[in-house]
């Protein structure tokens, strides 16, 4: 069934122009070199520290390694974290 | 939640096994966090609006959690809303300006004596003079000729006595018995001032002696008193006697003179005096007639070391008028007989006998006939 609902999502995102992180419940990333990411349509704050940074996601975690890193704004979509990333992982 | 002030975050630091899911909880229930900064494996530092700061006092357990407040709020917050002063300095001054503002107003005029006609007739003069209800607040000299003025004006007025309180004023009016001097009855005849021939008569009470076109020298009895000849019925003879009067006039006409006008209305112009010292915005004008009156500043019941002057000037112009036509020559010989003659007599003839012309001004030697009452009163003798 959840297989049968993901493709309809998947036919609707392609076929219907529509953004596919709205319909498909991803989130957003958006990053300013390597100095500034903006994750939206995340799903909670799981560990952070200096070096790294994960957040869940609908479909495992994002991890986020580098140096300094801050939470900018915490907001319960959305996360700004600011630092020196070296490196942005997903993990299922 | 809406846009946080940013100067109404508080710094906390969490301490715990897991303050993610701490932090994590407080956002789920709508408050954000700002600025999460590690510090060590255990603590970081987070930025929270105060309600989240109540909500973490409540569920810190539930995380294992203790968090401790970097800064004292209320302080910090002072601190922060830097632009803060400025609105209550404004205010202060506003205050201060409400104050001053109300310092030199009249606040209220009473009127204490006197009958309610004499009272209202003060309260006109009053407002004219400017002593009313939102005006300006008077200087002690302005208070000496407002009562003067009021002596002037106000003819059953005795006593006017003017008292400030603060910016209230209590006018004392006492009023006087209008003397009305006693109806002459004592018995007089009229006789002539002049000689003339009369053309006119209106007797009220009287004998008259003479008739119209009769030629009356100086010092005869025109109308007399007895209305008997040899009677004892004596009146105040009354009544008036138009005759026609010779004159000779000579005058002393200039040619040429100056004169300055007065502009009859005021500008009004306002200065500033600071400490007895500085002058701002002083009008100058030297050559103009200029009438200054000085109203100082309270503060509540302090005089402050300014002063408003305000200034009405009249402009004075200098004219200067060549008389060489004999039209202007005409003009100036009626006024100069009226000056001389008194402004009622009514001038049926005048003829110039001989006229001498200087180099700035002319003689006239004038022949003048006038029609003038010519009546005079003269006590009769009682003394029989």
């Amino acid at each position: 069934m959840s297989q049968l609902s993901k493709r309809v999502k998947r036919w609707l995102s392609d076929q219907g122009q529509l953004p596919k992180d709205i319909i498909l419940d991803y989130p957003r990333i958006t990053m300013i070199g390597q100095i500034h990411i903006y994750i939206e349509n995340h799903q909670g704050l799981r560990h952070f520290s200096s070096d790294q940074v994960i957040v869940n996601q609908s479909n495992g975690r994002i991890v986020i390694n580098g140096r300094e890193l801050v939470i900018k704004n915490l907001l319960r979509e959305d996360i700004v974290v600011e630092g020196h990333i070296d490196a942005v992982n997903w993990e299922a | 939640m809406g846009m946080m002030n940013q100067y109404d975050l508080m710094t906390v630091t969490i301490t715990g096994e897991q303050p993610e899911a701490f932090i994590q909880s407080i956002v789920d229930r709508g408050y954000p966090v700002y600025g999460v900064k590690r510090i060590d494996d255990s603590s970081l530092f987070v930025k929270v609006s105060p309600q989240a700061i109540r909500l973490m006092k409540q569920t810190r357990r539930a995380y294992h959690c203790s968090i401790l407040l970097q800064e004292k709020p209320r302080l910090w917050r002072f601190y922060h809303h830097k632009h803060q002063w400025i609105s209550y300095s404004f205010g202060v001054v506003l205050v201060c300006l409400v104050i001053v503002l109300l310092s030199n107003v009249i606040w209220r005029v009473d009127i204490v004596g006197g009958s309610p006609e004499l009272r209202y007739d003060v309260r006109q003069s009053l407002n004219e003079l400017g002593l009313k209800q939102g005006e300006w607040v008077f200087r002690q000299d302005d208070l000496s000729r407002v009562e003067r003025e009021l002596m002037n004006q106000i003819e059953e007025l005795a006593y006017v006595g003017l008292s400030q309180e603060g910016s209230s004023f209590t006018i004392t009016v006492e009023e006087t018995d209008v003397y009305e001097p006693p109806l002459n009855e004592e018995p007089v005849n009229l006789i002539a001032k002049q000689t003339g021939v009369i053309q006119s008569m209106f007797i009220e009470t009287g004998r008259p002696l003479v008739r119209i076109h009769d030629t009356v020298n100086k010092g005869d009895v025109l109308v007399s008193g007895e209305l008997e000849e040899e009677g004892d019925v004596q009146v105040h003879a009354e009544g008036e006697v138009i005759a026609d009067v010779w004159y000779r006039v000579q005058a002393s006409i200039p040619l040429d003179y100056r004169y300055q006008t007065v502009e009859q209305k005021p500008s009004t112009k306002y200065s500033l005096t600071l400490f007895d010292n500085w002058n701002l915005f002083k009008p100058d004008r030297p050559d103009d007639l200029i009438h200054t009156s000085t109203r100082p500043v309270y503060f509540l019941d302090w005089q402050l070391p300014v002063s408003i002057h305000r200034h009405q000037i009249h402009t004075i112009t200098d004219q200067q008028t060549e008389f060489n036509l004999d039209e202007q020559l005409e003009r100036e010989i009626e006024e100069q007989l009226k000056r001389q003659l008194g402004s009622s007599i009514d001038v049926t003839y005048q003829k110039v006998l001989h006229e001498e012309r200087d180099s700035d001004k002319v003689n006239l030697d004038m022949f003048i006939k006038v029609h003038e009452n010519i009546v005079q009163e003269q006590k009769i003798n009682q003394g029989d």
